[in-house]
């Protein structure tokens, strides 16, 4: 396989006018939200799913990727000027954004983030370029056995890493599985779960869920928090380049944050919000000989942005290559594939060869974009800032009702979507986290289906995941994680970790 | 003999949601395919699988929330929680009735009144607003098969 000619297909498929627009309109989207505090990502991305319905799968998908990355550029600029996170990921970059904001240095703070950035999301991209393939191609000769074992691994590893108690998560994994069952069983025709309601025939659906858990349940949980101070340093932001000497200091927290950021990005759990963490607690204690660290020091903003937008874009790796979500986010992206009937997988790779490489290369082109469209829009940001919630609620209510009654037309989904709402404030209040959910609720046909042919080519030989050596590893990997995750010293990091993220 | 006594309720929480969950997929479960011959897996094998882990787990969430000290229940936000529902299930009542553009008025605007001091008048204004922006977005730019006004 050259890897030429298929960033040339990529390069074609993603410059087209359509295609180009698409991803404009995505990271321009995923600024305004990552800007906007009290609506992400993830429910951006399942409030518009339903409108990528009419698009061509390869355009919606450029289009979902750009807001989840653009999430991330936007996030920091509300971390520099408001001392506020617009996103989960950017919360660390308050510490040190926001004191260089107060010294007057709001400028190159938010230039070092967008350059952090740009530079971390390039890397991060030919990362996927070269991993991509070679992963998909070990991925092809896995069978059913292994499949079912890696995807074990995938919802342990994804829980061991998530925030909160391991054995909520592991529980709500298994919820999820269940809710991923209902509906017809395509080997028996059984009726599973259904109650005689049409609705649930073609099993619980993928956008209500999503959007009932992380878009209706996210607006009542923000209702609940006091009204938040937003205090705007200043309007005027002059001075926007870093100096000389800002970006040689910075040079070496932003390669240390893109690594960090990578790796983490393709390990299930990952992400960006635990890059950016651990990428600035790294940063400090390797960089911060004259305690500088907290009161306005640049790298402390170059290393978590660089971090987080790698793992962003590397998070894309297991999703492409396995079929395998890593995240919320990528749940909703195989969502989206599965909805416009590709079903996800190695295979996308040289069935849909466009789709891949066109995602990709976009990704590299959405981040050039950002980078572009970014600081001189900073004064409008700003002003988005002062939109009030109150003012803001409504809207996303609105975008949420509507989303989920053009998929099907159906009524039945708009209260479904209502009554996940009311479940996702349940589960939050009793400290369990929906993402392990929504990947076992992903996952769980694919598992059944792999178990089954596991089953049926084994001639119902049970211990064939033991034996088969690549199955009982990931298996034997996926029971060290839960083991190690038990123990104190560990599960007491995590908590540090995740003290902030919310 | 010390008394039971409750000390984390977020993890009694979560014990009834696994235990529910689990029973009514094992009741509901029940009548669905078992293993097949061969030891292959019937419609119901999984599920009901799924079902006992998933009590196993509320039994272990239980044990835990009277052995070991956890944080209270956040504070729930009865309004919100009542009224966004609300909201939601206003639109889809009013959507195959009335359109689309009354039902985006309606439903937010219902919204708007989550939050406590809130300024009907504004919410009025703005929520006519949004409603025809959503209205030019959704059925005008995007062509969603919406009506404008009346049912279906």
């Amino acid at each position: 396989m050259d890897v030429l000619s298929n960033l040339g297909l990529g390069f074609m498929t993603a410059v087209s006018p359509i295609n180009l627009w698409m991803c404009t309109l995505g990271v321009f989207v995923g600024t305004l939200i990552g800007v906007l505090p009290g609506i992400g990502p993830i429910a951006t991305i399942a409030m518009l799913l339903p409108l990528t319905f009419s698009l061509q799968p390869v355009g919606a998908l450029i289009m979902l990727a750009g807001i989840y990355y653009g999430a991330q550029y936007g996030g920091s600029t509300t971390a520099i000027l408001v001392n506020l996170p617009g996103e989960a990921s950017s919360v660390v970059t308050t510490i040190d954004g926001y004191q260089m904001a107060i010294k007057g240095r709001a400028g190159p703070a938010l230039a070092m983030a967008a350059i952090s950035s740009f530079i971390a999301g390039t890397v991060a991209t030919i990362l996927v370029v070269v991993a991509g393939p070679s992963l998909a191609n070990l991925a092809n000769h896995f069978g059913a056995t292994e499949y079912f074992s890696m995807m074990v691994l995938g919802l342990v590893a994804a829980v061991v890493l998530s925030s909160g108690s391991l054995f909520k998560s592991l529980g709500m994994v298994v919820v999820g599985l269940l809710f991923g069952l209902v509906g017809t069983d395509v080997n028996t025709g059984a009726q599973r779960f259904t109650f005689g309601l049409p609705v649930l025939a073609d099993g619980l659906g993928f956008v209500p869920l999503a959007m009932g858990m992380f878009g209706v349940a996210e607006v009542i949980s923000n209702l609940g928090k006091p009204v938040e101070q937003r205090s705007l340093l200043t309007e005027k932001i002059s001075g926007l380049m870093p100096t000389l000497a800002d970006f040689k200091a910075s040079a070496g927290a932003i390669i240390r944050g893109t690594g960090l950021g990578s790796v983490l990005g393709v390990l299930p759990g990952g992400g960006p919000t635990l890059a950016s963490f651990s990428a600035y607690v790294m940063e400090k204690k390797i960089s911060d000989k004259n305690g500088t660290f907290g009161k306005g020091d640049i790298r402390g903003v170059a290393a978590p942005e660089a971090a987080n937008n790698a793992a962003a874009q590397t998070s894309f790796i297991p999703m492409l290559t396995l079929g395998l979500p890593s995240n919320a986010t990528m749940a909703l992206m195989i969502g989206a594939m599965t909805i416009h009937g590709i079903a996800p997988g190695p295979q996308v790779m040289t069935e849909q060869p466009a789709l891949f490489w066109g995602l990709i290369v976009s990704m590299w082109i959405g981040n050039l974009m950002l980078l572009v469209i970014n600081l001189p829009l900073v004064g409008l940001w700003v002003k988005l800032l002062k939109v009030p919630y109150r003012l803001l609620f409504p809207a996303i209510v609105l975008f949420c009702v509507t989303g989920v009654y053009v998929i099907n037309l159906s009524v039945e989904e708009v209260y479904m979507m209502a009554a996940f709402g009311v479940v996702g404030i349940a589960l939050h209040r009793c400290g369990c986290d929906p993402v392990p959910l929504l990947l076992g609720f992903i996952l769980g046909p694919m598992m059944e289906e792999n178990l089954r042919r596991a089953l049926l080519l084994s001639a119902g030989d049970t211990t064939v995941f033991f034996t088969r050596p690549l199955s009982l590893g990931l298996l034997l990997v996926s029971a060290a994680l839960v083991v190690i995750s038990l123990l104190p010293a560990l599960s007491k990091k995590r908590d540090e970790v995740f003290a902030d993220d919310d | 003999m010390i008394g039971l006594k409750i000390r984390a309720p977020q993890d009694l929480g979560a014990a009834a949601i696994f235990l529910v969950i689990g029973l009514v997929g094992l009741y509901f479960g029940a009548s669905l395919g078992g293993m097949r011959l061969g030891n292959q897996l019937g419609s119901g094998s999984m599920p009901r699988a799924l079902s006992w882990i998933s009590l196993g787990f509320g039994v272990v969430m239980l044990v835990r929330a009277f052995v070991i000290k956890g944080p209270p229940i956040a504070h729930i936000p009865w309004r919100a929680v009542v009224i966004v529902s609300a909201a939601v299930v206003l639109f889809g009542a009013l959507i195959e009735f009335v359109g689309y553009v009354p039902a985006a008025i309606l439903a937010p605007l219902l919204a708007s009144f989550a939050l406590k001091d809130n300024r009907w008048r504004e919410s009025t204004l703005f929520g006519v607003l949004l409603a025809a922006g959503a209205t030019l977005l959704f059925i005008t730019a995007l062509g969603q098969p919406l009506h404008y006004f009346g049912g279906n």
